[in-house]
């Protein structure tokens, strides 16, 4: 063994190619362990083009960028340590008798564990490592572009979608919802032709699709596992799921899909680090056993974010801040009405909200529009995304969150860091944050809000009390150091111990069957 | 006016109100997990769910709200039954007609410039790179540089128009025009590596005097940069461009001749590099404009590997190559025999080459409606499989037979009655045979009317084969056009060499049609399957 562990380090859509809370975290464990700890980056993004956000420290040994659309032969683009004539080899190997006889029946059990995806999640554990054996020898795109395959999910789509059966009619695929649904399985499980690299452990930033790397290493190598859950992949996936405007079959068909995965990475996970012990239920019914959820909090950087007077241009205005992407958990409506409740009481009171504007351009234009609906243009100000965001806190006397969901929000301990006590909706993680250094309330309740809001600027006494009290709470419990050395503990345990491949006794006999084929393919 | 907005939200007080909202953001619920999600997203607690609700737990109020959600969703909505409707094409006849109308003008567009180019020939006796004064030896040399310069770039074309039409189908300029370029550059390497390859090739083994091959080359040259800086524009759909600025460059060899009395040569010469510049300035600002309107963001965005781009496009390529040696072989064939025989390799003949552009003639008519086919085929498929339901999977192919047969049908009747319009348009010329010298000229020898007919008949082959390969190329299938027409083609050797070696040079010919039939007849074959199985071609063309 290396002196240093070496981590696989998996994400979806955000570090190092995209900003946001979970970027930030990664980009913070990733820096803060330079010296310590090596990383492969795994990052699976929506599209091939793409540059990094962030300066990459020295110990990110290498990225196995795997982009889910827009490459013609994308398994070429992750893996390019294969030359591109083995991937020609691979696919002229991909014969119908292969997809016949070793694919297929392995196949059939995938589908009919994805549309009915709470059958026992070992199950599916061994469904990913016995296709991610399969594709170290036959082509990914070669086989899922089959008429074998297409038919095989037709007919067990047919088994269930037939003329005797009860539904909806707006339940009924249509022709373009089973075309997507096949092609959706092609993209978004791109994941299991990965070459999956030898390392300590693996640590995988969401229970989702880049999970399946851990998954394959921990049967091959027995890699062991960790998986940090910021918000709950699921439960994220069913809110935006099923509120889109897809038909019913294909929103379906995703929840199916994303219940599947998580459910497989929560059981094979050795570790389910959350940064928050308060969504410990979804991840306990989706298979995260209790006693291997073991929560690591977020923490921040203070030398970088610590009181500092106010500047000249919010200095004698009482300044809420917010920070705050403007899309719809963040409930940026109902800080606005706060705001409106507020300078009732305080007639210069001045809501400073800092964040990206882009994200939701529809709910950005409705958020605007409620202001000058309201007439609170002077006391509510887009600032749009800001680069200092260890200034931004100092910039008022309280900070404010109205989200509605929520894991364990930085702007929450940035700003009790900077000692600006807090006013928050209680949701995910934010009052095991704040504790008694500032105020909570109900989501979507805009007076209650506007209460807390109207007290601690009224109060000189108690805003100073709180401040100095969130910046003591957060020195003792919340600092970088904490959680870094944090994780930096658990990669040296994971280092250090001896791994076994997991066990091969496979309770599927199309597992069974592959893994025998492919030896005798082999030989 | 509008009325102020209401400060507070609007509340949640009873379970009813909870469902209805829950229901205006879900509508039929997928899960009780569904539910329990959404109703925590709208902020509710588990100590709400205890306190407010009276329930133990979220998932337990979520669970009676989506026994009711279902229940509601039961009642309102149909259910899913095993009729259908009768009808699905919801397309009206004014609507099919205009639909035919866009788009045979669109395809008729297609062939404008070779019109144009006939025209000038007609007015002035010369076109681009054409002169009814060129003597048997000149028309031997700039025929072998024009046929070499089609097979040489075919397969530059091809992979040009597919390569632009994946990107473009996605709005991505910038790596259009980057392919674009990475394409033109090897295309004119690889046309002038021919060009040395000519040259040297003829010093070792002379098969014409060394001035007529150099001519030969320099128009082989030309004319190759003119068809891929054309072919660009073709791929960007901007046919009217190509037609004026083909004009503009035809209008600009005009005054060469006519004014300036720089000759032929060196007026052909600078009026097709005159308009290639324009095809390609125009291309690339083309191009620029549409990056800069389109496409903010072209950071990191760079092509596949060499190695995968050539995987990619390596059947367009050979099915370029195959297409445009299909297209000419019988010329090389009929012109390399004669009694006696020719006098170098290969030697211009008026009467066949007359014949076979006179069957040329009947491909405006045919190019058009392929036009018209391909189009109604890909914007009907998504439509239809959005409408269709899956349980209608086998009337979907059905419908798309159907139409497909109907393509053939029109098809076949266009290219029937062209040849025959065509014939007779031309036909009537002959009561001028005694007043105009060149129309004397062109019915004098029997073998054009011959090599006319069965080039005509093969056209109509070609067409069918033609219309099979756009569908194949639409759901990106370039492995069934490329072996077809590579059978098409080795049939089309064997039979055309046979045939002029054993009976006269025009049955090379026989050739053509034999190949056409052999074209149309496996890419049908492969046609019905792809059609049977329509659902699968669609699904799998990622």
């Amino acid at each position: 063994m290396d002196q240093k562990p070496l981590i696989l380090f998996e994400t979806e859509g955000t570090y190092p190619y995209s900003g946001g809370g979970v970027s930030t975290w990664s980009h913070i464990l990733c820096s803060e362990l330079e010296e310590e700890v090596d990383f492969i980056l795994l990052p699976l993004t929506g599209l091939p083009f793409v540059e990094s956000r962030y300066p990459l420290p020295s110990n990110i040994k290498s990225i196995i960028h795997i982009p889910l659309w827009g490459s013609a032969e994308p398994v070429h683009d992750f893996d390019k340590q294969t030359p591109f004539s083995e991937h020609v080899l691979r696919k002229f190997r991909t014969d119908q008798s292969v997809v016949r006889n070793i694919f297929l029946p392995m196949f059939r059990d995938l589908i009919q564990r994805v549309l009915d995806p709470f059958r026992p999640a070992k199950e599916f554990g061994e469904l990913i490592y016995g296709f991610w054996k399969y594709y170290q020898v036959f082509d990914y795109k070669e086989t899922l572009s089959s008429p074998l395959v297409w038919a095989e999910f037709k007919q067990q789509l047919k088994n269930r979608y037939h003329p005797g059966k009860e539904l909806l009619l707006q339940e009924e695929p249509k022709m373009m919802d089973v075309t997507f649904g096949m092609r959706w399985i092609y993209h978004f499980m791109m994941p299991l032709a990965v070459p999956v690299p030898q390392v300590s452990a693996t640590h995988a930033t969401l229970s989702g699709f880049p999970a399946i790397a851990s998954i394959a290493a921990k049967f091959e190598y027995g890699t062991p596992m960790v998986l940090t859950d910021h918000g709950v992949y699921i439960r994220e996936r069913l809110v935006n799921v099923s509120q889109s405007e897809m038909s019913y079959f294909s929103k379906k068909l995703l929840i199916d899909l994303a219940t599947f995965i998580t459910r497989a990475a929560y059981q094979y996970a050795d570790i389910v680090a959350p940064v928050t012990s308060v969504h410990a239920k979804w991840e306990s019914d989706f298979e995260a056993g209790e006693d291997r959820i073991q929560p690591i909090y977020n923490g921040v950087d203070t030398d970088k974010f610590y009181p500092r007077p106010k500047p000249e241009h919010t200095k004698g205005i009482p300044t809420v801040v917010a920070a705050a992407q403007v899309f719809r958990l963040k409930d940026i409506e109902t800080m606005i009405r706060s705001c409106d409740l507020a300078r009732r009481e305080i007639s210069d009171i001045q809501y400073i909200l800092y964040g990206s504007l882009d994200v939701d351009e529809t709910y950005t234009r409705k958020c605007m529009e409620l202001v000058e609906q309201l007439g609170i243009e002077d006391h509510f100000v887009f600032g749009g995304f800001n680069n200092n965001p260890n200034l931004l806190f100092n910039e008022g006397d309280i900070s404010i969150l109205s989200s509605i969901s929520e894991g364990f929000p930085y702007t929450v301990i940035e700003s009790m860091s900077c000692g600006r006590p807090v006013v928050a909706t209680d949701v995910g993680g934010v009052s095991e944050a704040i504790g008694d250094c500032g105020f909570t309330c109900k989501p979507r309740d805009a007076r209650a809000l506007a209460d807390g809001v109207v007290k601690l600027l009224k109060d000189d006494e108690l805003r100073s009390r709180l401040g100095k009290k969130a910046r003591e709470r957060i020195l003792e419990n919340y600092t970088i150091t904490e959680s870094v050395t944090s994780y930096h503990e658990v990669y040296k345990r994971l280092h250090n111990q001896s791994n076994r491949p997991a066990a091969r006794d496979f309770k599927l006999h199309s597992v069974t069957k592959l893994i025998g084929d492919l030896e005798a393919y082999d030989g | 006016m509008t009325d102020k907005p209401e400060t507070d939200n609007p509340t949640i007080e009873t379970q009813a109100d909870l469902k209805d909202q829950v229901k205006e953001l879900i509508d039929n619920p997928l899960s009780v997990w569904a539910v329990a999600a959404t109703v925590e997203s709208m902020g509710i607690r588990e100590v709400d769910a205890r306190k407010e609700f009276g329930y133990d737990s979220i998932f337990d109020l979520s669970s009676q709200l989506y026994e009711d959600l279902k229940q509601e969703a039961y009642q309102e909505k149909p259910i899913a039954s095993g009729r259908f409707e009768k009808k699905l094409n919801t397309i009206g006849f004014w609507e099919q007609a205009k639909q035919f109308v866009t788009y045979y003008l669109q395809g008729l567009l297609f062939s404008l410039p070779l019109l144009s180019q006939i025209a000038a020939l007609f007015i002035f006796r010369y076109s681009l790179w054409a002169w009814l004064e060129f003597n048997e030896a000149q028309a031997t040399i700039v025929a072998f540089g024009t046929i070499t310069s089609f097979v040489v770039t075919g397969g530059f074309l091809q992979v040009l128009g597919h390569s632009i039409t994946s990107y473009i189908s996605s709005d991505n300029y910038f790596l259009a025009y980057q392919s674009t370029r990475k394409i033109i550059k090897a295309g004119i390497g690889s046309v002038l590596g021919v060009a040395f390859l000519i040259i040297m090739l003829n010093i070792s083994i002379p098969f014409y005097p060394r001035p007529m091959v150099l001519l030969g080359t320099v128009y082989m040259i030309l004319i190759s940069l003119l068809l891929l800086a054309s072919g660009v524009l073709y791929a960007l759909k901007r046919r009217i461009s190509i037609v004026v600025i083909v004009v503009i460059g035809t209008l600009l060899l005009v005054v060469n001749m006519e004014l300036l009395q720089l000759g032929i040569y060196l007026s052909q010469w600078l009026a097709m590099l005159f308009t290639t510049g324009l095809l390609a300035g125009y291309a690339s600002l083309f191009f620029r404009l549409q990056i800069r309107k389109k496409q903010r963001n072209i950071a990191a965005q760079t092509l596949p590997d060499t190695e995968v781009r050539h995987f990619i496009n390596y059947r367009y390529f050979m099915y370029g190559i195959f297409y445009f040696l299909f297209v000419f072989l019988d010329r090389l064939l009929a012109w390399s025999t004669s009694v006696p025989p020719p006098p170098f390799i290969l030697w211009f003949n008026t009467p066949y080459e007359i014949g076979m552009d006179w069957a040329l003639m009947t491909l405006v008519l045919s190019f058009a409606m392929l036009e018209y086919s391909v189009n109604i085929f890909s914007r009907r498929l998504k439509p239809l499989q959005e409408k269709f339901r899956f349980q209608q999977l086998e009337r979907f192919n059905k419908y798309f037979k159907r139409l497909y047969i109907k393509q053939l049908v029109l098809l076949i009747v266009t290219g029937l009655v062209s040849t025959v319009i065509t014939y007779y348009s031309v036909s009537s010329l002959m009561v001028y045979q005694e007043t105009i010298p060149e129309v004397r000229d062109f019915f004098a020898n029997a073998m054009t009317a011959k090599v006319f007919w069965i080039a005509s008949i093969s056209y109509v082959f070609l067409t069918i084969g033609l219309l099979h390969c756009l569908f194949f190329f639409s759901l990106s299938k370039p492995n069934f056009a490329m072996y077809s027409i590579l059978a098409g083609l080795v049939v089309n050797f064997m039979v055309g060499y046979l045939c002029s070696r054993i009976f006269a040079l025009e049955y090379a010919t026989i050739g053509l049609l034999a190949g056409s039939v052999v074209f149309a007849i496996i890419s049908g074959i492969m046609a019905h399957n792809f059609f049977k199985r329509l659902d699968y071609y669609y699904y799998s063309a990622f």
